[in-house]
């Protein structure tokens, strides 16, 4: 996975500066400026370094080629020509060979790669200073050709497992990436050799080498006789005569639009139409309640069940209380204690659901022993052979197990019981309200506790554990709605945003399970939402009072993130960079005036107490419900520090097998569905539910975040700068974790891609309004479409089976 | 004077036919005389020799005559062609890389039992199991050539008789060159593009397997490409001459295989036009009477096998034979049809460049690999197939360019269209609706061996002309470039698989 990792990563980054230094050539700069090249150097190979499995390889390397680099930047000549330096630096940073021979780990490939970089980057720089240079600087498209033959070799050769050998075999497996590096290959020559014969000038324009010239901007590279002006022309009834041309200029900007009636009027109704749809099925309101325990020290851990008669069976149905995957013996027999052991080892999986064990036998009576020392039961039905429910005789002397017979659903759909991960913390929900010792002890509680609070409200019953989560992803919606109104300060756009938000499927499918995931998402989302407040305010010279307002909520989002789910802890480090970023932009802009001074001291004090004190606070006061149920008699500080060890050493070991899990890359492109529940009903229907991402947004994301790259490196915008690092700081964190994951971990990325999506379109030159409306009106027609497969409505299976699954990998019937 | 024209341009068209059909039977004849049943390698040599001299006579004309080197590429392109086609046609034996062949004894049930029957019994086939039901043109064609040839050989073995037929389909896929090059002159193509044009279709492997197999997908092909001229023809100037020969073109055609008919959309398309012209300058009659001729030719010639099938075993009309539902090892149907029609499948792209129909499923990949390989394996090495492959994918990537650029032509910038409009249009709804059934029968019928291009191989023809046409106007863009720069791979290639798949033959 880190190899994958590294090369996904390499090559994004060789296309995005790539395209990036194509953009510079086309208005007359070379490169970025020192600053960047250098910082994107670092951050390049600090990833790498993180990311590698061989650590010290990496290290070694990444710290020679940073000597090289400085080296050469102390050199004497590139004094006099600063502009082919960065150049040369910055296309060596992007170029991936480097990166990708340190992802293959071996010692002779990585430094060797090294010094050929070192050559093939002093000579190019040397080659532009001494020879020629129009004809060196001619064959960037030979050169980016060169270096996608060079990755695909590098993949090919090392993790593919080819060999050049394969080129001239006729048996075993066909070298089909050696084959196409090696077409690359032939590209590249062709092209050195087409482009040496053709000539073709490149333009220079000024700045390349003028030994002046340190730092250009784009304004100083651009033909003079553009203006910055914007022209308007407006048509009267006479335009030959009468057309009035108006002119606005920088200074004269609209006044900011207000958060109205009309607005609130949208947010709600958005809201309230999102929540019904969640609550449309999101589960019965009845489950069975009163708990039979089995215990071998209570000598109650064996179960006689009389019939009456003799009676063809079919099934036995077991509705297991708070423990899972307990073990039966069972028996039957026409006379009481002349038993035949039907099945000596009769597992029964899942906590709160109905549990079918196929059961055909004909027999009055029915011996059932638990196997593990204790075992809750909240109920037994016994089918016949044709699926009617037999009643015991003996049902009163276990009034527990067969007093809520008319509870059985005859069809167990996720509407009926728990489905995936409901198992553990709907479970811990209950057992935090009740006391009890608390399974689930790998995330921080206070995700757990909300969900108890459904319970204690609405009872231990499929409503009553989803209730909170249904909640929780109902209060995304207004949150959206503000966010997408502070991007852009429009009802039309803000309700767009909002639509999109409440067409993702995945936040849908997460309201309706009882995980910890939609509230930690939510929290996030308010986390992010506030920081970008608090940047407007700082860029709108608000008040103080204003921006501490919006830097508390923001810590306290920050702190209930964190006691949710460690998920936060990425939101925490993606809005400190944040903050300093705004921090030293402002100090930049204005310079350290004393006012600045006295604001930057204001606003340490105001930090600590919002993202130090307060998640602190709620943090450690979060687990005073595990406490009670599992330490009793320990320190609440120390219940804390223990259960971090441990959260820490279980995450970076949890490594298994599973159908639906998906690696960080799978995410992008919604490869890996993520099934959480699927039921048959009758012969023609299915009802399934499951997590996955809309493949519009999933798709468009991708597309807006490529230009979000666009607009923050080039053209300086800062929303999109900040929506990019919301989207990063998200998704980061598992390049380097090497745990089994699903794709619902890309949920708190995927609210990013939302915002993206929305403010790419309404930055589009032509037509905006109407592109965004289109995306709008698809993604709703994309959620109608698969409503049924996240929300676990039947539907035909021969519909989800050729119209649904889009993707070989979908599997929903 | 004008008995002269007629007579020049009879031998004009004429010729080159005859002296094609010459050559087809004529090397037959040589080579199963002198080199046997698996003529292989010096087929091969034969055909390295040939293309290298009109490479060089190439060469030199085009020096002298630089004005004139476009048509000198054109021949060159049309030759290399019909050398390929021919050059595969000798070195396969009819039971190498067949379908539905089977065994070639007069009681069985292929293609090659039904050619003995018409052989050997002079009868057509007493039931419609199997391959039986097909369209007799083909086998009755190929059953007079057998004749002919066999009987100049002196064989009579099943085998021979068999393998004899396979010339029919080898002068098909020539034929359809030739119907290509006449497709460009009717749309006034530049000589340039018309090279590009014919490039991809003289070097689509799938029309040469086509060319060496008992098979009517060949001669099908043919009459679909004959069809698109002569609809091009008839919406110029809808003579007599042209309606006869239009309807004869469906009649045989249709006579060859039912699939020929789904094209007739577009002709009918055309004749609607020409009926609201026709009736708006008061002429309705007399096109009245052209479109009952028409019908009265191409619908007996066409359907009088499928309705002595109806009468004698009750066959239905559009008879397919199932293919065992969703047991039957081939079965693909239980995949979306998104996942089939519309998404890439990279992952069997990038997996081997061989299409296998008992687990492949995605159309638009398995139409790209069983285009350059049939649904066959090579003992090739890997280098020359996959570099192949991804240089056709690449190729057809081109297509697609071409395909958005007309239609943006006639959709988002109709009012750049001329008065000859239907330059630009018609070869785009040839292009689209035949892909279009493809996919829609792949779909009706989900099973690995629907997705075969060799029910495809008419798509060649649209296709290279809409890259040509495209090229032809973007003429200085970064896409001509690239595609003409991806041609000429192609095309070198491809020659070299042709050669190396003789080489192993």
């Amino acid at each position: 996975m880190q190899t994958v990792t590294i090369f996904i990563l390499s090559a994004v980054f060789f296309i995005v500066g790539s395209w990036m230094h194509l953009l510079y050539r086309r208005d007359g700069l070379w490169s970025p400026n020192a600053l960047t090249v250098w910082g994107l150097f670092a951050l390049s190979r600090g990833v790498v370094v993180l990311i590698s499995g061989h650590k010290e390889i990496a290290v070694a390397a990444a710290f020679l080629e940073g000597l090289c680099f400085l080296v050469f930047w102390l050199a004497g000549y590139p004094r006099k020509q600063p502009q082919i330096h960065k150049l040369v630096l910055f296309l060596a940073t992007i170029q991936p060979m480097f990166l990708l021979s340190v992802a293959a780990g071996v010692d002779v490939i990585t430094f060797l790669s090294l010094g050929v970089e070192m050559l093939f980057f002093f000579a190019l720089a040397l080659g532009i200073e001494k020879l020629d240079s129009r004809r060196i600087l001619r064959f960037y498209p030979a050169y980016f050709s060169f270096v996608a033959f060079g990755m695909i070799w590098a993949w090919s050769l090392g993790p593919g497992g080819d060999r050049l050998g394969q080129l001239f075999s006729t048996t075993g497996k066909p070298p089909m990436l050696l084959v196409l590096g090696l077409l690359y290959l032939v590209v590249t020559v062709i092209l050195v050799i087409v482009t040496h014969i053709f000539h073709r000038e490149l333009n220079y324009p000024k700045g390349l080498y003028d030994a002046d010239v340190e730092d250009l901007t784009v304004e100083e590279c651009v033909d003079d006789s553009f203006t910055t002006e914007t022209v308007l022309e407006t048509e009267t009834s006479e335009p030959t005569e009468n057309v009035e041309v108006e002119k606005a200029t920088e200074t004269n900007k609209p006044t900011r639009a207000k958060f109205g009636w009309k607005d609130l009027a949208i947010m709600l109704g958005l809201t309230g139409i999102f929540g019904v749809l969640v609550f449309f099925g999101l589960g019965a309101k009845f489950a069975p309640e009163t708990t039979f325990k089995m215990s071998q020290e209570e000598k109650t851990s064996r179960l006689t069940i009389d019939l009456g008669e003799s009676t063809e069976l079919s099934e036995i149905v077991i509705f297991l209380g708070g423990e899972s995957h307990r073990t039966f013996s069972v028996s039957v027999g026409e006379k009481k204690n002349n038993w035949t052991v039907v099945d000596k080892d009769c597992v029964v999986q899942s906590v709160y659901t109905w549990n079918h064990v196929e059961f055909e036998q004909t027999a009055r009576f029915i011996y059932l022993v638990s196997r593990n020392s204790t075992c809750l039961i909240n109920e037994i039905i016994i089918l016949d052979k044709d699926g009617n429910v037999v009643t015991p005789v003996n049902a009163e002397d276990f009034p527990e197990l067969f007093d809520e017979q008319e509870k059985y659903p005859h069809d167990t759909t996720y509407y009926y019981r728990m489905m995936f991960d409901e198992v553990y913390h709907g479970r811990t929900g209950y057992e935090f309200l009740h006391g009890i010792h608390a399974y689930e002890n790998t995330h921080p509680p206070l995700g757990k506790v909300f969900i108890s609070w459904g319970i204690k409200a609405f009872g231990m019953t499929p409503f009553g554990w989803r209730f909170a989560c249904a909640i929780c992803g109902i209060l995304m919606i207004p949150y959206a709605y503000m966010f997408g109104w502070k991007l852009s300060r429009k009802t039309g756009v803000a309700t767009a945003a909002t639509l999109i938000m409440c067409t993702m499927f995945m936040n849908y499918t997460l309201s309706r399970i009882a995980t910890v995931d939609i509230i930690v998402a939510l929290f996030v989302l308010m986390t992010f939402y506030y920081m970008f407040s608090f940047m407007l305010d700082v860029r709108e010279k608000k008040s103080f009072w204003w921006q501490m307002l919006h830097l508390v909520l923001c810590g306290f989002s920050v702190g209930l993130a964190m006691a949710t789910k460690w998920t936060g802890v990425y939101a925490a480090a993606g809005i400190c960079a944040l903050f300093f970023i705004i921090l030293i932009g402002r100090l930049i802009k204005e310079g350290l005036t004393k006012k600045n001074v006295l604001w930057v001291v204001k606003l340490f004090f105001v930090c600590v107490v919002s993202f130090l004190v307060i998640p602190a606070i709620i943090y450690v006061l979060s687990y005073i419900p595990f406490k009670r149920c599992n330490f009793p008699d320990q320190t609440l500080i120390q219940v804390v520090l223990d259960n971090a060890e441990l959260m820490l050493s279980y995450h970076k070991v949890t490594i298994f097998e599973h159908a639906y899990s998906a690696e960080w890359y799978e995410w992008l492109i919604d490869r890996m569905p993520l099934l959480d529940a699927i039921t048959n009903v009758g012969m023609t229907k299915v009802s399934s539910v499951s997590t996955f991402l809309n493949p519009l947004l999933c798709f468009g994301g991708l597309v807006a975040l490529f230009h979000h790259f666009y607009l923050w490196f080039y053209k300086k915008d800062t929303e999109a700068a900040y929506l990019t690092m919301f989207y990063l700081t998200m998704l980061a964190p598992w390049w380097f974790i090497v745990r089994t994951v699903f794709i619902y971990q890309y949920m708190c990325s995927a609210m990013a891609l939302v915002f993206m999506v929305t403010y790419s379109l309404t930055k589009c030159k032509k037509h905006a309004n109407r592109k965004l409306w289109i995306f709008t009106i698809l993604s709703i027609l994309f959620f109608i479409g698969f409503f049924a497969c996240i929300n676990g409505y039947p539907i035909s299976r021969s519909f989800v089976n050729d119209v649904s699954e889009l993707f070989e990998s979908w599997g929903f019937a | 004077m004008k008995g002269n024209l007629l007579k020049n341009r009879i031998l004009r068209k004429m010729l080159p036919i005859l002296v094609l059909c010459l050559a087809i039977c004529g090397s037959y004849l040589l080579t199963s005389a002198m080199l046997g049943d698996n003529p292989g390698k010096p087929v091969v040599y034969g055909m390295a020799a040939a293309l290298v001299a009109a490479l060089a006579m190439t060469g030199v004309y085009a020096w002298k005559n630089p004005t004139k080197r476009d048509n000198a590429l054109l021949m060159l392109v049309l030759f290399s062609g019909i050398v390929l086609r021919i050059g595969y046609m000798l070195y396969t034996p009819c039971n190498v890389r067949s379908h539905d062949l089977w065994g070639i004894l007069i009681e069985e049930k292929g293609h090659a039992g039904y050619l003995l029957r018409l052989i050997v019994n002079g009868q057509l086939p007493e039931s419609y199991e199997l391959q039986l039901y097909q369209q007799p043109l083909f086998y009755l064609l190929g059953a007079g050539v057998s004749k002919v040839l066999c009987g100049i050989l002196g064989r009579t073995d099943a085998y021979a008789l068999v393998d004899a037929a396979k010339t029919v389909s080898c002068m098909a896929a020539c034929l359809t060159l030739f119907a290509m090059k006449d497709i460009c002159d009717e749309l006034h193509m530049k000589r340039r593009s018309s090279v590009i044009a014919l490039a991809v279709m003289a070097f689509l492997p799938s029309a040469w397997y086509a060319g060496g197999r008992i098979a009517p997908d060949g001669l099908a092909a043919f009459f679909i490409a004959m069809a698109f001229l002569y609809t091009l023809r008839w919406y110029r100037e809808h003579s007599w001459t042209n309606t006869i020969l239009l309807a004869l073109i469906y009649g045989l055609g249709v006579c060859t295989k039912i699939s020929v008919g789904v094209p007739a959309l577009i002709t009918a398309a055309v004749f609607l036009v020409e009926l609201v012209k026709e009736n708006k300058a008061k002429r309705l009659g007399n096109y009245v009477l052209k479109m009952l001729t028409f019908a009265a030719i191409s619908l007996p010639i066409g359907l009088w096998y499928n309705f002595r099938n109806l009468i004698l075993f009750g066959q239905e009309l559009g008879y397919v034979p199932g293919q065992g539902g969703w047991q039957s090892p081939l079965f693909c149907g239980d995949r979306s049809v998104f996942a089939r029609s519309i998404v890439l499948d990279f992952e069997n792209l990038f997996a081997t460049p061989y299409a296998n129909p008992n687990e492949d499923y995605n159309i638009p990949i398995y139409y790209l690999k069983s285009a350059l390989f049939g649904e066959f394996t090579f003992k090739v090495r890997w280098l020359l197939p996959i570099a192949l492959l991804f240089v056709a994918f690449a190729l057809s990537a081109m297509i697609v360019w071409a395909v958005v650029g007309r239609l943006r032509r006639v959709v988002w910038h109709p009012k750049k269209l001329t008065t000859n409009s239907s330059r630009v249009i018609q070869p785009l709804l040839w292009f689209l609706v035949f892909y279009v059934s493809g996919v829609a029968f792949a779909n009706a019928y989900p099973y690995g061996c629907s997705m075969d291009f060799r029910y495809m191989i008419f798509l060649g023809v649209p296709a290279g002309i809409l890259l040509g046409q495209q090229v032809e106007t973007e003429e200085t863009s970064l896409g001509s470039r690239i595609a003409i720069g991806l041609l000429l791979a192609y095309s070198i290639l491809a020659t070299i698989w042709c050669f190396s798949v003789g080489v192993i033959s």
